[in-house]
């Protein structure tokens, strides 16, 4: 996961397929990221180059976008695939956040 | 932890020799003692051996054959052998340890072989046998302890053809003796209830949340009237309310989808499980039951919505886990419209036998994740309810 920090938005760029054997690493870069003191105030998750995604890839989503809500800071996710969108769709995410391109 | 060698030798001079070595350089140690090949594999099958010092040129059998034949031995081919020979050409030393020698070396001895080198390779071929030994043990406890769960799985799920107004049929497959897919049919106040879940991740941990979800589950449909929106809400409530989280989210999710039967109309309520399918038999094809909804266990607040189809005789319910489709990494995990098309394609056997339809479903997605190299790596549940006629 590369951390890219614009101005107030922080864009979490994921390199490494959304699945069980990586978010334990993605987590580990969240805790080093969202400290209460953190200066961004949007935070992106961009999932542009992520073929692969399962449950566990899912719950690490929602609950990144839980932590960030819960730090009053707003969460949208972008470059999602066209499949990425129909499973957060069935899962209703687009009720939560935005999903842009 | 005391140790048994055998020192295989035809020449009385050098087993005398090596088992002094190895006596005063390792505590605990025991020996036994070999002329030939076919003395070693008498005294393996009649006692416990840690390690086996061979002669490659010996009478009656030799020790090329001897490690062969142990080697092949399904008891006893985890037993370390070091080979020491006066045979000391390159091509012998390659097929020895080819043919699973752990080390080699050549007789006679000089003064640092005997003081440091034959102890310390018999000493760590002893320790490795030891690891395999404690892996070996574990291994089998797991497999046990696996087994065990699975029988319990199994004892959880509901029996077929055990229904009033619905058959009922089958198919679990789960990915690691036990899994985290739950699927449940229970006729009650003249309503048939059934629900599936497919708890994230899967594994012994996946396979405790389903015997939970399963409780449950079973738990809330008491109420009478209950519909199925109310059935996810109370689980989601129940979870947020009966676990300690410690701050963290993911302990225990699902997606779920819950049905009731009453009368000709189906109830229903998606909780972000992949769309099921209703059989319509008038038209001789599947349709989607296309209702989105949330995770269950992630958003306390969490509002589910209850949604209605009409139900004619024949037709049939079919709900099934996403171990179906995905395979391997991640990847196809939106493979429910092949689930769809598949289906479609062997709907003319559904009518005529329903299991056989489910194992061939099953036996197709296996060689569609075949020609991929992959294979069913999650928990695999499908359940079929045909209303009766």
């Amino acid at each position: 996961m590369e951390e890219q920090l614009l101005g107030s938005c922080m864009r979490l760029i994921l390199v490494d397929g959304l699945t069980a054997n990586n978010v334990q690493k993605f987590n580990e870069v969240i805790e080093r990221t969202f400290l209460p003191e953190a200066a961004f105030e949007d935070v992106v998750l961009d999932l542009a180059n992520i073929k692969n995604i399962d449950s566990v890839g899912v719950t690490f989503v929602i609950g990144l976008y839980k932590k960030t809500i819960g730090m009053n800071k707003s969460f949208s996710v972008s470059g999602a695939s066209e499949d990425i969108l129909s499973l957060f769709r069935l899962m209703k995410l687009d009720h939560f956040f935005d999903m842009c391109n | 932890m005391a140790y048994h060698i055998l020192i295989a030798d035809d020449a009385s001079m050098n087993r005398i020799l090596i088992k002094d070595i190895l006596a005063k350089s390792l505590e605990n140690v025991s020996f036994e003692e070999a002329i030939n090949g076919v003395e070693v594999l008498e005294i393996v099958d009649k006692t416990e051996i840690d390690l086996i010092i061979l002669d490659l040129v010996m009478p009656v059998m030799n020790g090329y054959e001897t490690l062969k034949r142990l080697k092949r031995h399904p008891q006893h081919h985890d037993i370390p052998v070091i080979v020491n020979s006066a045979i000391t050409e390159i091509d012998s030393i390659e097929q020895t340890l080819k043919d699973g020698a752990v080390d080699y070396f050549a007789k006679p001895l000089s003064r640092n072989d005997m003081q440091i080198i034959l102890p310390l390779k018999a000493k760590n071929a002893l320790m490795l046998h030891e690891q395999q030994m404690t892996i070996t043990l574990l291994n089998k406890q797991i497999n046990e302890e696996l087994k065990n769960a699975n029988t319990f799985a199994n004892i959880m799920l509901p029996r077929e053809g055990s229904l009033q107004t619905v058959d009922l049929y089958c198919k679990y497959h789960p990915s690691l003796g036990i899994g985290g897919d739950f699927f449940d049919c229970v006729e009650q106040d003249g309503r048939v209830h059934f629900m599936i879940a497919d708890v994230t991740g899967h594994g012994i941990a996946a396979g405790m949340a389903s015997s939970m979800v399963k409780i449950l589950y079973r738990k809330i449909i008491e109420k009478p009237g209950i519909m199925p929106h109310e059935v996810l809400e109370e689980m989601n409530r129940s979870i947020f309310s009966t676990f300690d989280f410690a701050g963290r989210d993911n302990y225990f999710v699902f997606t779920a989808f819950v049905g009731i039967i009453e009368g000709e109309t189906l109830y229903y309520s998606n909780a972000a499980h992949p769309y099921p399918l209703i059989y319509r038999a008038d038209l001789c094809q599947f349709v989607d039951i296309d209702q989105a909804g949330f995770l269950v266990g992630m958003f306390e607040s969490a509002k589910f919505e209850t949604d209605e189809t009409q139900l004619s005789h024949e037709d049939m319910i079919f709900i099934y886990t996403d171990g179906l489709f995905c395979a391997g990494a991640g990847n196809d995990f939106t493979g429910w419209e092949k689930v769809k098309s598949l289906s479609n394609r062997l709907s003319p056997l559904i009518q005529s036998s329903p299991k056989e339809f489910l194992d061939d479903l099953f036996y197709g997605f296996h060689m569609i994740h075949k020609s991929m190299q992959l294979d069913f790596t999650d928990d695999v549940a499908m359940m079929l309810l045909k209303i009766k006629s």
